[in-house]
């Protein structure tokens, strides 16, 4: 055993910090997406990046990750100015990141995943020995448990986030990027999150996490760098603060986002759901689930993601067969039926991206399609563009759609913006029964008390609302009733007064685990 | 303007598309006449023969044009197909089954008026494309069959059925020896067109490109289509069955390449069902698509491109001696290019400021 002296050299020569961005700036034409940011990631520790969606944040790691280059400024790699061309030299340099969006392939197993993001694979056939070894064990040591074997579709959304994370341990990343990790995860998954960053950090890895939600941070970073209007306003020890100046760092000014839930006396029965199942594959997702609601009620549903929440919301909007009996306004509908098209129904659809709007088609298209045949806006099939323009120009003052024009392609918007317009859309029709699954997944906190407030609206006119979201304080703070949902089941309902954050979480984790066979 | 949806973003958005397809048709030629030139022939020789053949003279400009007809219409058959996220490789038989269906209406209903005679031709030749498109339409809604593979393959079987239908029961009992059937009765031919050497089935391209263009931007169907190709998944989260637009649009496609092969029959030179007859334009129809960026106007232009290499290449073999399978090279290279330039857009688009990259102003706090 030699003794600490070179060892203490060599921590002198670490003592550089793992990450430093120095004046960088990133442009975009006229839009000016970062401002001569600077901060120092010290080597070992959880360092937050806290913003606003469109604060600058993602820009920012993007220029870190190569997958753009800054304008100006310098980044520094372990005290070593670099250029980072693309994301192999950053992955060269030890710099891992998780997207928001996923970068896995859907019809592929875990480890076939896990292989090609290594890259380097053998021209014949692949090793996959080691790498399923090397796999179970990293996956034990760090709770991230995932069969080996599942393809990607599969999986929920929260374990497809652990395929990435073991992505790049398995990759030896040094310094870990993670781009809001936590929008698709429970309290419960977030804890296990939580203990894994904390383990990471211990073993001399470096994490850097973009959120912004402060209760998140305050979990589990050492230090948080404040972004606003792509410039850095503040650098704060975690010890040294408190979430209050933080929001107001964030926002500009003063921050309350409490909900004050209605209580109103419950109206006539709008959904009245019995015995629902839900097939998937070999087995139900949804297994025996029974419930009602009520005129001016929001039912919340709780669980951790992956429960039959997805296969639930299918079923209900008409996207997928069932067996059992759902009523709306008492009469039954059919199981499979294009309920889609029943104007009784408003549906927020989990993956807004993927089933809610078309990036590509413009506001007022996005905005129309539910109604673009109907009457109104169609004669003997041709569109009638005046009354279309004219409808979305009203909807779009309506919801406050922040857009230059309605013919702006829908992606050109922010996620904020293109919830409003999912909103408008399923608002417009004016449902009965609003089903609102993670309406607020991804969005900021101005997008959000927009969400909250045009539930609250429906609410007050009249309108069930079905909530499912993975967010807990979310759906305690909004629901009337709340129903934990676990494998498949609704293990549970309570009244709002009844449940607490402690009640529902032990509920979620599964106290009642034999459900799930 | 606006009436058909048009904006300046996506008005630039087209002029960009139609700078890369003229570059890609420009760069197909020059290729083309420089691999003429490393085999030993005069390029300017070439060229210039190439021009007469295609726009020498009226008689050429005519034959040109008349190639237009058939590979409008299948380009169009194309686009519409693959609108609705359907990939149409079996056009070839689609066209070859119109021509056989115009061919059993134009030598088999005997005492009908001419105008009655040909529209039914015409309808028997949609017909007989749009079943050749039915089975795979079917089997994709039934059993997810890919419409690729199935179509492709029923392009053999059509080719095979039309093989032996002119040696055997539609033989030409007249006939000098020639492998063809009996000749389509004059009154169900497209009239002349003036002296111009055309017929009036001419008029289905701006007929056809106007009906496309119009579905496409002012019906619902044409809002169907949009959403489908812009996202199958939300389209069926709006309650549209996407799988049944898709069946229609490939019996729509197979009707468009129907009435290409029965054009293609009709026009010939013998006015009857012939082994060869669609000689390929049912593939040549896809590049014609593709090259047009596929808008149905683009592909009148891209048409006259590829039907000027068709009829110019045949002079250049007789004049110059080289031989016209150098216009299948440029076919090729316009559809490796119209390839490229693919991703080279794409490329420069990801170099540009993206959507999800740029910081939103959204002061909605």
């Amino acid at each position: 055993m030699p003794d600490g002296s070179p060892e203490v050299t060599q921590g002198g020569r670490q003592a550089a910090p793992a990450l430093r961005l120095d004046r960088v700036s990133k442009r975009f034409g006229a839009v000016v997406a970062n401002d001569e940011v600077s901060f120092a990631v010290a080597r070992g520790s959880v360092h937050a990046l806290l913003g606003e969606n469109g604060a600058g944040k993602s820009t920012l790691m993007n220029l870190v990750f190569g997958l753009l280059h800054p304008d100006q400024g310098t980044i520094e790699v372990g005290g070593e100015p670099v250029t980072i061309a693309g994301p192999r030299e950053a992955r060269e340099r030890g710099i891992g990141m998780v997207h928001q969006h996923f970068k896995l392939v859907g019809d592929m197993t875990v480890l076939e995943n896990i292989v090609l993001s290594q890259g380097g694979m053998g021209l014949v056939g692949l090793e996959l020995g080691p790498l399923r070894e090397r796999l179970t064990d990293l996956s034990s040591r760090f709770n991230l448990e995932v069969d080996p074997e599942a393809t990607i579709e599969a999986l929920s959304v929260g374990q497809q986030q652990r395929v990435e994370i073991l992505k790049l341990l398995v990759g030896g990343a040094e310094i870990l990027i993670l781009d809001e990790p936590t929008a698709v995860l429970t309290p419960a998954e977030w804890s296990g999150l939580a203990a894994i960053l904390r383990r990471l950090v211990a073993e001399g890895r470096t994490v850097v996490f973009i959120s912004h939600k402060l209760g998140e941070i305050f979990d589990v970073a050492d230090r948080c760098t404040v972004l606003r209007d792509g410039a850095v306003v503040g650098t704060r020890e975690i010890a040294g603060t408190d979430k209050a100046e933080l929001a107001r760092l964030m926002v500009g000014r003063d921050v309350a986002l409490r909900v004050e839930r209605e209580h109103l006396p419950a109206g006539e029965e709008i959904l009245a759901v019995e015995g629902l199942r839900v097939a998937a594959g070999a087995r139900d997702a949804v297994a025996e689930i029974s419930f009602t609601v009520h005129a001016g009620e929001v039912l919340g549903v709780a669980g951790v993601d992956g429960n039959g929440q997805a296969e639930l919301v299918e079923a209900l909007s008409g996207n997928r067969r069932f067996d059992g009996s759902v009523r709306l306004l008492g009469e039954r509908l059919a199981p499979g039926s294009k309920t889609a098209h029943d104007p009784r129904i408003g549906v927020i659809p989990e993956d807004r991206h993927r089933d809610g709007v078309a990036l590509e088609l413009s506001v007022a298209d996005n905005l129309m399609m539910r109604r673009f045949d109907q009457p109104g806006f169609a004669r003997f099939g041709f569109r009638r563009q005046a009354a279309v323009r004219e409808h979305s120009r009203r909807l779009i003052e309506e919801f406050g759609i922040r857009t230059p024009s309605p013919a702006q392609p829908l992606g050109r918007l922010s996620g904020g913006n293109q919830q409003k317009v999912v909103l408008a859309r399923e608002l417009d029709r004016g449902p009965r029964l609003l089903i609102a699954a993670q309406p607020t997944r991804g969005l900021d906190i101005g997008a959000m008390e927009f969400v909250y407030g045009r539930i609250a609206e429906f609410k007050r006119s009249g309108g069930a609302t079905l909530l499912i979201s993975t967010e807990l304080e979310e759906v305690m703070s909004l629901s009337d009733r709340i129903a934990v949902m676990v494998g498949g089941r609704f293990v549970a309902i309570l009244d709002n007064a009844e449940a607490t954050l402690d009640r529902v979480g032990s509920l979620m984790a599964g106290v009642e685990e034999r459900a799930a066979a | 303007m606006s009436a058909l949806g048009l904006d300046r973003e996506r008005l630039t958005g087209s002029l960009g598309a139609l700078a890369s397809s003229l570059a890609v048709a420009a760069a197909a030629l020059l290729i083309m006449l420089a691999l003429i030139a490393i085999i030993g022939y005069s390029p300017t020789a070439t060229a210039s023969a190439f021009i007469d053949g295609a726009f020498g003279g009226s008689h050429q400009l005519a034959a040109t044009v008349m190639v237009m007809i058939p590979l409008v219409l299948i380009g169009l058959a194309w686009i519409l197909a693959s609108s609705a996220r359907q990939i149409n490789l079996g056009l070839e038989g689609q066209v070859l089954m119109g021509g056989l269906g115009a061919t059993l209406a134009g030598t088999n209903l005997d005492g009908l008026a001419a105008a009655p005679h040909l529209a039914l031709t015409v309808i028997a030749g949609a017909l007989a494309g749009a079943i050749w498109a039915l089975l795979p339409a079917i089997l994709y809604v039934l059993r997810d069959v890919s419409v690729l593979l199935s179509s492709f393959m029923l392009n053999f079987i059509g080719a095979l059925l039309i093989a032996y239908l002119i040696r055997g029961p539609l033989k030409n009992p007249g006939g000098l020896g020639l492998i063809e059937s009996s000749p389509i009765d004059l009154d169900a031919l497209w009239p002349k067109l003036g002296t111009s050497g055309l017929r009036w089935d001419v008029m289905l391209i701006p007929a056809a490109v106007l009906a496309l263009t119009v579905v496409q931007h002012l019906t619902t169907v044409g809002f169907r289509l949009r959403l489908i190709s812009a996202s199958e998944s939300a389209a069926q989260h709006m309650g549209i069955s996407t799988k049944r637009i898709a069946a229609s649009a490939l019996l729509c496609s197979g009707a468009l390449a129907g009435i290409a092969g029965s054009s293609l029959v009709l026009d010939s030179f013998t006015g009857s069902l012939t082994e060869n007859f669609a000689s390929g334009y049912g593939f040549i129809g896809i590049a014609v698509a593709l090259l047009a960026r596929n808008s149905p106007v683009g592909c009148i232009a891209s048409a006259l491109l590829f039907a000027a290499l068709q009829q110019g290449g045949a002079l250049v073999e007789t004049r110059v001696g080289v031989p016209s399978a150098s216009v299948e090279v440029a076919q090729g290279m316009v559809i490796i290019l119209v390839a490229l330039s693919g991703l080279v857009l794409l490329k420069v688009s990801r170099n540009r400021p993206e959507a999800a990259l740029v910081p939103e102003i959204d002061g909605t706090v």
